[in-house]
């Protein structure tokens, strides 16, 4: 009996795994060929695609590395991921501070403009807005990619915050409001404090939003000034196309930081996105 | 909460941080570079693109500037610059095929009118200006003309038996058909490209109704004519014997898979490419190409009123934008200087513009020599279609082209596309 | 909703108002402006460079958008990825999540390998497997070759098969995602009610049926939501991977406003299919909404959220 059981369970524990290293195999192996294939040169990318390089050959990395242009995308690409966040997470902050505790005329209809603001795909407004950042000499500016992430990002910032807030009992307010502090003083000294893990997993959202951008940053970055990775993969695979290696060592290292941010702030992203997904 | 940057306090602090340092680095200046010159070129490949950049350092240190030099590869080129130019900020210096795209972003008032205002243009062969001509001003400086024809490896011929260039159309898919028999890839094409593939039609249309036809058709707007039927469905044609290697349809020019490289290593047999093949071929195979490269011109095609001395061409230039500064006049005439552009023409294989040739290259490559004597030869040209129609117009010929190669448009549909494009342009 | 709603006096409007007024100027400059200047230029013809437009033609562009066929072909191909989400790239990670749910050693390492290529960029990721499908030095190939297959597969170039190509690459993105969102709407399932059935004799097939899988339904409908409007979206991966080619094998409606738009400079048309783009993506909101999303309820897009009595 028991050791039926027991056979059946290693059984079953043994079509998990033939499922699992199979889904395995199908994530790992582009990315294993990107990591590997940046320490091969062109002759064995040719000759022996599949091997582990013979010999290991560190020049494309080390010359993505030296070249100014990496870490001046990876700047770029982190400045605007900070900003947009930094502007994201206050202003929606701000709002559905607003609405989760003023009763105020409008609200429920200012509320679902900017619900209905989630429907709106990207790809519809990039022209106008296009038209309306040249209006504003913002073309070429990392502003010009900042502005309209951060508004596209307010929707569900607000929303998830918005439910959250409204989580927090009336009498902490009552409580501060007694103490004699206004609007102002709880939302910074109180309301933020308490909602750091809310406020974690919407800026994780807003990072990674801004960090894989890549049709905005495409028009408003005619010049390289402010280029960010996507863009610089792109850019660089067109330049050293016949250089494939190397292509493949820009793509690994551009891969490298998302990779890294995931492994620390795997849980907020996940939490993150598991809240856009159910309540977006 | 582990992560001391999740922190909100630490976000705050990040972006405050953040924000002075943008204010330090960008302050005054809507994110504009902060060279005195920028310069965007298609030069993107070793040699020229260390010689452009060598030029670019000798001038910034004679003259105490600094200049922000972009080798940008042509297909992204021209979609940044189309963006460029929407946006109304086009850089000081950028690369024109000239045509009505140039022509086009004169009109938006983004160009710099060079007449008069460059020193060296006497230098210049006038007949190589004439594409940057408009309305009886100069909107760009040229540094290499020549024609598109047929760059083929004389060995890959000899091996399937064809002793003669073919000089007609029926000819030609003969040849065609005996490089096919004889297990070669007759011709590589860069069919994701687009722009590889209108020089077909384009040729054709001029082959069956004369470079005249062609004007009066782009000035009615009026495709319709039995030889622009007649060329598209010559085009399908060809692509019906599946002459060209295998995942043309997603090659690009430029790759290690793509159409030059194809040349390069000798695994097809011909290609229909501009004065730059040869160059090209060699950048992008990484090889030193064909051992024999032959050029022939385009084929005639019988009962047609063209002939086989009209070419399709063009060359390369430099336009000015409207606001740019003085010295970027003075970084396009030091190109001319005879040191520096024997330079380029040796390095690049460029083919020369000088009034002079002899001056600047006495002895030239000798592919470069061929396609000096056929422009030499030449009875009329053709600027590229897509450069000289305006962009909807010479988006739309690219597209259907592609459409026509790979079976999906007919003959009518192109004209029928064409004729629509060129109506709304109204 | 059982919160407790703070009732206040209404607050001095300047201070409301500093609350509110820096987002929603980003929110009216940034969003909605744009959207209603697209669906202005969206009845001229204009070609961007410089001014405003001022050849005013109706509902020409709308009218010639009907007939074009590269667009019918984009509503085509994005039926296309619809069904193939729904038919391969849900049941793959409904089923993993199903597994990833079982307790046995080294699950969370495959759950954070599998969520990976969620991570990447799209636009990188592209570049990626542009390098692994190409003809001559590609990974893909060698790997049929390795196992004996030496076939040319045209993965990027052949018309036929480019779609299944781009669906594959969407899956290995986006399946991990998909998972995710399923595990957590498996875990929110009490165990209790397992419990239950298994005191009621139910085997596990049955309460798969019969808890699993309704209580499942309103991830799964969430879901399919996102998809179909990351799909109308789609722009990123497939534009650095083929363009949209060959010729338009894989366009999608975001490429061919960007084609139109930025390298035709045929503003007025691409406004006028940015405007077709917002209304696929609002009707279907508004139907998907109306009669799928309406039974799960509970903080939907729209407001429904703020609505209480």
């Amino acid at each position: 009996m028991t050791l039926t059981m027991r056979n059946a369970r290693i059984l079953r524990h043994t079509g998990f795994y033939i499922a699992a290293f199979l889904t395995t195999a199908f994530v790992a192996t582009p990315i294993l060929f990107a990591l590997l294939g940046g320490f091969k040169d062109n002759q064995q990318l040719r000759e022996n695609a599949l091997g582990l390089p013979a010999p290991w050959n560190t020049a494309n990395y080390t010359d993505v590395l030296a070249s100014g242009t990496f870490w001046q995308q990876l700047f770029s690409s982190v400045f605007i991921a900070l900003v947009t966040t930094f502007i994201v997470v206050i202003c929606s902050a701000m709002i559905a501070f607003a609405f989760a505790r003023f009763a105020f005329r409008g609200r429920e209809g200012l509320f679902t403009l900017f619900a209905a603001g989630m429907m709106f795909p990207f790809a519809v407004a990039v022209l106008p807005l296009f038209i309306i950042l040249r209006t504003f000499e913002l073309l070429n500016s990392p502003f010009g990619v900042i502005l309209p992430q951060a508004a596209f990002g307010l929707p569900l910032t607000i929303i998830i915050l918005r439910t959250f807030f409204r989580q927090i009992p009336a009498e902490v307010e009552e409580a501060a409001t007694i103490d004699g502090a206004g609007p102002w003083l709880f939302f910074t000294r109180i309301l933020l404090p308490m909602s750091r893990p809310v406020l974690a997993t919407v800026s994780v959202l807003a990072l990674v939003g801004s960090w894989n951008s890549f049709l905005l940053p495409l028009v408003v970055l005619q010049k390289s000034t402010w280029w960010t990775l996507p863009l610089g993969v792109t850019q660089f695979s067109g330049q050293f196309a016949s250089d494939t290696a190397k292509v493949l060592a820009f793509v690994m290292l551009a891969m490298l930081p998302a990779l890294v941010f995931y492994a620390f702030a795997e849980r907020h992203l996940i939490s993150g996105l598991t809240a856009g997904g159910t309540k977006g | 909460m582990r992560n001391p940057l999740l922190r909100p306090r630490a976000l705050v602090a990040a972006g405050t941080a953040a924000l002075l340092a943008l204010s330090a680095a960008a302050c005054g200046d809507s994110g504009e570079s902060d060279a005195d010159l920028t310069w965007w070129h298609i030069q993107n490949q070793d040699p020229l693109m260390s010689t452009w950049q060598e030029f670019a350092d000798d001038f910034e240190a004679a003259n105490d500037l600094t200049i922000d030099v972009q080798p940008i590869e042509n297909q992204a080129f021209k979609d940044r610059m189309g963006t460029a130019a929407q946006s109304g900020d086009v850089p000081d210096i950028f690369h024109t095929w000239g045509g009505g795209v140039l022509a086009e972003q004169v009109e938006a008032g983004l160009v710099q009118d060079l007449t008069g205002k460059l020193d060296c243009i006497d230098q210049i062969n006038p007949i190589a200006l004439e594409p940057y001509t408009i309305d009886g001003k100069l909107y760009g400086m040229p540094f290499d003309a020549g024609v598109v024809g047929f760059w083929y490896n004389m060995d890959l011929f000899a091996e399937a038996g064809i002793t003669q260039p073919p000089a007609t159309w029926t000819e030609f898919l003969a040849a065609v058909e005996a490089l096919k028999a004889a297990d070669i890839t007759p011709i590589a094409l860069a069919g994701a490209d687009k722009w590889p593939g209108h020089y077909y039609w384009t040729y054709l249309a001029m082959r069956t109704v004369g470079l005249d036809g062609l004007a009066a058709a782009a000035e009615a707007g009026d495709f319709s004519g039995d030889g622009f039927v007649q060329a598209g469905q010559m085009v399908a044609d060809l692509a019906a014997l599946e002459p060209f290697q295998p995942g043309f349809e997603s090659a690009v020019y430029g790759e290690a898979d793509g159409q030059s490289a194809i040349m390069g290593e000798g695994l097809a047999a011909m290609e229909l490419m501009g004065q730059w093949a040869p160059q090209a071929q060699r950048d992008n195979s990484g090889t030193e190409g064909p051992e024999n490269l032959g050029f022939f011109p385009f084929p005639t095609v019988e009962g047609g009123t063209g002939t086989a001395t009209e070419f399709l061409g063009g060359g390369n230039g430099y336009a000015v934008a409207a606001d740019a500064p003085d010295e970027a006049l003075d970084f396009l005439c030091n190109f001319m200087e005879p040191e520096n552009y024997s330079r380029a023409i040796t390095e690049g294989n460029l083919t020369p513009v000088a009034a002079d040739p002899a001056s600047v290259a006495p002895e030239m490559n000798e592919d470069t020599q061929k396609v000096v004597d056929a422009l030499a030869s030449a009875t009329g040209t053709q600027l590229y279609l897509d450069q000289a129609y305006p962009p909807a117009i010479g988006g739309v010929i690219n597209d259907a082209t592609e459409g026509l190669l790979l079976g999906q448009l007919t003959p009518e549909d192109f004209v029928a596309m064409v004729n629509e494009a060129w109506a709304a342009e109204g | 909703m059982t919160l407790k709603e703070p009732l206040r006096d209404s607050p001095v409007a300047g201070t409301l108002s500093t609350f509110i007024v820096p987002g929603l100027m980003l929110f009216l400059l940034f969003v909605i402006l744009p959207v209603l200047f697209a669906a202005y230029v969206s009845f001229f013809r204009w070609n961007g460079l410089g001014g405003v437009p001022t050849e005013f033609v109706g509902l020409e562009n709308f009218q010639a958008l009907l007939k074009d066929e590269v667009f019918l072909g984009d509503l085509w191909r994005l039926g296309l990825i619809v069904v193939l989400s729904l038919l391969v790239q849900l049941p793959l990670s409904f089923g993993l999540a199903m597994l990833l749910h079982q307790r046995f050693p080294g699950r969370t390492a495959f759950r954070l390998l599998f969520f990976v290529p969620y991570v990447l960029t799209e636009a990188v990721t592209a570049v990626l497997f542009r390098l692994v499908f190409s003809p001559r030095r590609g990974f893909a190939d060698s790997l049929l070759g390795s196992l004996g297959i030496d076939a040319q597969i045209g993965w990027l170039s052949d018309r036929n098969i480019i779609m299944f190509v781009v669906f594959g690459i969407l899956t290995w993105k986006f399946f991990g995602f998909h998972m995710i969102l399923f595990l957590a709407g498996r875990q929110n399932i009490p165990d209790e009610l397992y419990e239950a059935a298994a005191i009621d004799g139910a085997t596990r097939g049955q309460a798969f049926r019969n808890i699993t899988l309704p209580l499942m339904g309103p991830t799964a409908r969430m879901i399919v939501f996102l998809s179909v409007i990351g799909a109308v979206q789609l722009f990123d991966l497939v534009y650095v991977l083929t363009g949209g080619g060959p010729f338009h094998a894989s366009e999608t409606l975001a490429i061919t406003m960007y084609e139109q738009g930025f390298q035709r400079n045929q503003i007025g048309y691409a406004s006028a299919l940015s405007i077709a783009m917002f209304l696929i993506s609002l009707v279907f909101a508004l139907l998907y909404q109306r009669y799928v999303l309406n039974r799960d309820l509970q903080g939907s897009i729209t407001a429904s959220g703020g609505t209480r009595s």
